[in-house]
């Protein structure tokens, strides 16, 4: 008895931290409709103020107002405010977006404007973490564990008497059923919205801050695997009930405990499965729950009214006008790449090699969310197989590098087949959370192995030797030119899919499953396909990614990376595959452009940052920022030159679809 | 009721019951469309017209009963299996391809239907129809009346349109029974005439129709047989004049309204 509280005791601060951000997620997944991802980082936020106000000799009590009861509540205000509110409650895939952008920028934000120096951890709020307070059944138990408990268990006394009290509840079920309706009749959401994402980043402030003394340091990653393990605990509740996921929360940090407890510390168990825990059990509860399943037929009665996004321009300007802007670009093209061959400088031609490479990538993206609609957070997972297995054979077998890199891309196309198997009925959310949670257990669980991701002090890749060429040698131009030759390969093969009868298949599928389905379309075989295909291409691109640096670590292609990936492609045009080049190459270009600034502001943070706000426009521009304003100018100089284009329904989808944006649910 | 005497028939439903947690949306109902002929399923809002009709397309899984067509069973058949053998449907709240073409609609509908996306060569090939499925989408563009709007993207088109969209991309293929649900809901007294005409023309051909609609003068305009269902139970069947006098369902109807 003495042993197993021994082990599980410690896991309950833990347990509880994942118990509030689990009730949080609930919370504004029941009022708001929104699956908020943006927890962890926002719980990041709080932690990080709490760190750096203690660090300024701000007494804790008046660190821990200033971090949880002013800060958090007022982030939670804005992002209802000035982001989730403008997103129709239907548009499912805005919504994730919007959440990963968010995810990914605030912590980039903080660090920006205070360093990302190592900050120690200060000690608990109240009580001293060092002291035992009290036994239970003759297990010592700690100030930190005490601490967090109480903290917990006031915090759900509170939860639940406003909740159970007043027509708060009520009104929040309204809200949930459908916003759009609640308005027509009259009531005022305003204020529950409000209460309600006030409220549950409140409890994400908390969770952040009472996590910091548990690690030494403070580290973003943390927080990550404590959404996911919130994630998975609100997934116990299926994302409804806030009693069982303050329970799941608990239960899993006592496992976790427990884990760590029995499993030797030598053990593979301890090294593979103990960090795994939480994705393993995230991925399990969404293929097997049917009503997590579900999630996405929860339908607004009202939908059907949003108007989809336009067709993208270069379809429908006018015939002159086509002409001049392809000839147009390809003259750019060219120019580009004898640019990059003759004058551009070294380093300027390795980030345009990059931005080539990056490109094959993101055509991967173009391909799962583009033209089938889904959202996968694990592209970079993919890029990495590709590149692991390319700089394994390499450096222990001596295969050549390209030949690796096609086994790589090979591989990662089986892997995506057999990952879209579990998740052949899921889509929208839950299987952008499944996407998550398999890239975090390959972080977690693979790639640190050496034989997976290396060694941590990396991977040595050769780069290719083509003939009496190699690549290595000659500069990194040659590298260019071959990348080049990849791209438009890829480019030509994901075109021809997109013509293709696969391609209308996926054009149905994308926009109504079920009438898809009713013709006689098979969504898994479509799914299984689409996925692999998209595995191969990003295990191709992460393989002469690999090359180009010729080294890589195990943390190369974390999750951060699929989360970045997806905001950038969102921001250029994710339904083009002009879009993804556009992606790659500015996504480099602004990373370097950027690095000639002074210290931490040429760190890439802010690159990220950009990104990500321009992601936030997802919902009023789905096309994409860049494809709106490039249907924006055209038409503008249709108007100017006064040619007719085709582009006259397109100006009627626009405004529709502006009108809808206006009188959305609560704007 | 033994499913045996259906065999050689068109679709049959045989005593199938669905359950929504504790509520019964359909209880028992055996339901028989031959080849050509067009059965009227009439009943209130919320008798569970929608609910048979996913039962029959795969949409839903029923608790219990059976589901036959031409013979063989369908149970268990994931939707788009069902669409192969023969099932072709329309939706109450339309499921339409926004951004593609009514062309599109028609060519997508009898690609999948013949074969499937069961070819390799479909991952390569440029998406056009063949010239037979260029004569038939020509044909079905004429029957429902979009001939003169076959380019246009259907988000472009009103709501009547989009429903013979809907109905042209299940007639497409030769299915072996249509089901309708509610496809005049929303159209105009022309688009109201397309849509008899085009009904009628379904029985010369042996496809049977099970068509879900309010409006009566049309289900006593083009049905054979009409059955009437009320909270998930069959009241009553037969033709329409006779139906209509029954009392059960003068009940029912005017218990609604009032
Ligand atoms: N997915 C569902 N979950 C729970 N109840 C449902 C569901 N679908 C339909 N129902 C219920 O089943 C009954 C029959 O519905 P439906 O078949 O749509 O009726 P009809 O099409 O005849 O108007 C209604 O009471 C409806 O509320
Ligand atoms: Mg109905």
């Amino acid at each position: 008895m003495s042993t197993f509280l021994s082990y599980a005791v410690p896991g309950i601060p833990f347990g509880c931290t994942y118990a509030i951000v689990a009730m949080g997620l609930v919370l504004t997944y029941r009022t708001t409709g929104v699956f908020n991802f943006a927890f962890g980082s926002q719980a990041f936020v709080s932690a990080f103020t709490y760190t750096v106000l203690i660090g300024e000799g701000i007494p804790t009590w008046l660190a821990f107002v200033i971090a949880v009861v002013v800060l958090a509540p007022a982030l939670g205000w804005v992002l209802d405010r000035f982001l989730f509110r403008r997103i129709a409650a239907t548009n499912t895939t805005a919504k994730l977006v919007s959440a990963v952008a968010v995810f990914v920028a605030l912590p980039q934000i903080v660090l920006l404007m205070f360093g990302s120096a190592t900050r120690f951890s200060p000690p608990p709020l109240f009580l001293d973490a060092g002291r035992v307070y009290l036994h239970l059944f003759s297990t010592p138990i700690n100030g930190l564990e005490l601490e967090t408990v109480i903290m917990t268990a006031a915090l759900v006394l509170v939860v639940s008497a406003v909740l159970g009290a007043s027509r708060f509840g009520l009104t929040v079920r309204a809200a949930v059923e459908s916003p759009r309706l609640l308005q027509l009749e009259g009531v005022r959401s305003d204020r529950v919205l409000s209460a309600a994402w006030m409220g549950s980043s409140l409890m994400a402030g908390l969770a952040g801050v009472l996590l910091v003394p548990q690690y030494p340091t403070l580290q973003f990653n943390n927080y990550a695997i404590l959404l996911v393990a919130a994630l998975a605990a609100a997934a116990l509740g299926n994302l409804a009930d806030v009693q069982l996921a303050l329970l799941g929360g608990i239960l899993l940090g006592v496992v976790e405990g427990l884990a760590s407890g029995y499993f030797s510390t030598s053990s593979v168990w301890h090294t593979g499965l103990l960090p795994a825990i939480p994705f393993l059990l995230l991925a399990i509860l969404l293929v097997t729950r049917g009503r997590l399943r579900a999630l996405e037929d929860t339908e607004d009665p009202l939908a059907g009214s949003d108007p989809p996004p336009p067709v993208p321009i270069a379809v429908t300007r006018s015939a002159e006008l086509d002409r001049v802007i392809k000839l147009g670009g390809r003259a750019l093209a060219v120019a580009a790449v004898v640019s990059v061959l003759t004058w551009v400088p070294g380093n300027w031609a390795f980030t345009l090699t990059a931005g080539v490479v990056y490109s094959i990538i993101f055509l991967s993206i173009t391909l799962v969310t583009g033209m089938s609609g889904q959202v996968s957070l694990c592209q970079a997972t993919f890029a990495g197989i590709g590149a692991f297995v390319a700089a394994q054979l390499a450096v222990h077998h001596g295969v050549p590098i390209l030949l690796g890199a096609v086994i790589g891309a090979l591989g990662a196309m089986v892997v995506g087949a057999l990952g879209a198997l579990p998740a052949l009925r899921l889509r929208g959310l839950p299987l952008a959370l499944l996407t998550l949670a398999l890239a975090l257990l390959a972080d977690n669980a693979v790639f640190p192995y050496s034989w997976a991701g290396g060694p941590a002090s990396g991977l040595n890749v050769p780069r290719p030797q083509i003939g009496s060429i190699n690549l290595a040698t000659t500069s990194s131009k040659g590298f260019f030119v071959l990348a080049l030759l990849v791209l438009i390969a890829c480019v030509i093969g994901v075109k021809v899919v997109q013509r293709a009868t696969v391609g209308r298949y996926l054009d149905a599928l994308r926009a109504s499953p079920l009438g898809a389905e009713s013709v006689g379309i098979n969504p898994s075989a479509a799914r299984v396909f689409v996925f692999a295909l998209s595995a191969g291409l990003a295990g191709l691109g992460g393989a002469l990614y690999a090359s180009l640096q010729q080294s890589i670590n195990p943390a190369d292609f974390n999750y951060q990376f699929s989360l970045v990936f997806v905001v950038v492609v969102v921001t250029t045009g994710v339904r083009t595959v002009e879009g993804a080049i556009q992606a790659g190459v500015s996504f480099v270009v602004v990373e370097q452009l950027l690095s000639y600034l002074p210290g931490r502001w040429g760190s890439g943070g802010l690159a990220i940052v950009l990104f990500a706000f321009a992601a936030l426009t997802y919902a009023r521009h789905p096309e994409g920022v860049v494809e709106f304003q490039k249907r924006l100018w055209t038409e503008r100089a249709e108007r100017w030159l006064g040619l007719g284009g085709r582009s006259d329904r397109i100006v009627e989808m626009a405004t529709a679809s502006t009108g809808t944006d206006r009188d959305g649910p609560v704007a | 009721m033994d499913p045996l005497p259906e065999r050689d028939r068109g679709l049959s439903v045989v005593s199938v019951s669905v359950r929504f947690g504790g509520i019964a949306a359909l209880e028992g109902v055996d339901l028989v469309v031959d080849p050509g002929e067009i059965v009227g399923l009439v009943g209130p809002n919320g008798a569970g017209k929608t609910t048979l009709i996913n039962c029959v397309g795969g949409q839903l899984v029923q608790s219990s009963g059976s589901v036959w067509l031409g013979g063989e069973s369908l149970d268990g058949l994931p939707p788009f299996r069902r669409a192969r053998r023969g099932v072709a449907r329309t939706f109450q709240r339309i499921a339409v391809f926004p951004e593609l073409t009514v062309r599109e609609h028609l060519f997508i509908a009898a690609r999948a239907r013949r074969r499937g996306g069961a070819r390799w060569s479909e991952l390569v090939d440029r998406g056009r129809p063949d010239p037979d499925e260029s004569a038939e989408i020509a044909t079905t563009l004429e029957l429902v009346g979009l001939a003169d709007r076959a380019d246009a993207a259907v988000s472009t088109l009103p709501l009547g349109a989009c429903r013979l969209v809907e109905l042209g991309r299940a007639l497409i293929g030769r299915p072996t029974v249509v089901l309708a649900d509610e496809p005049s809901s929303g159209l105009d007294a022309r688009e109201r005439a397309t849509l008899a005409t085009v009904l009628r023309t379904l029985p010369a051909q042996g496809i049977g129709v099970l068509l879900v609609e309010h409006d009566l003068p049309m289900v006593s305009l083009v049905c054979d047989r009409v059955v009437v269902l009320h909270v998930g139970r069959v009241i009553a069947q037969g033709a329409f004049q006779a139906v209509m006098a029954d009392p059960a369902v003068r009940r029912a109807y005017l218990g609604q309204v009032a």
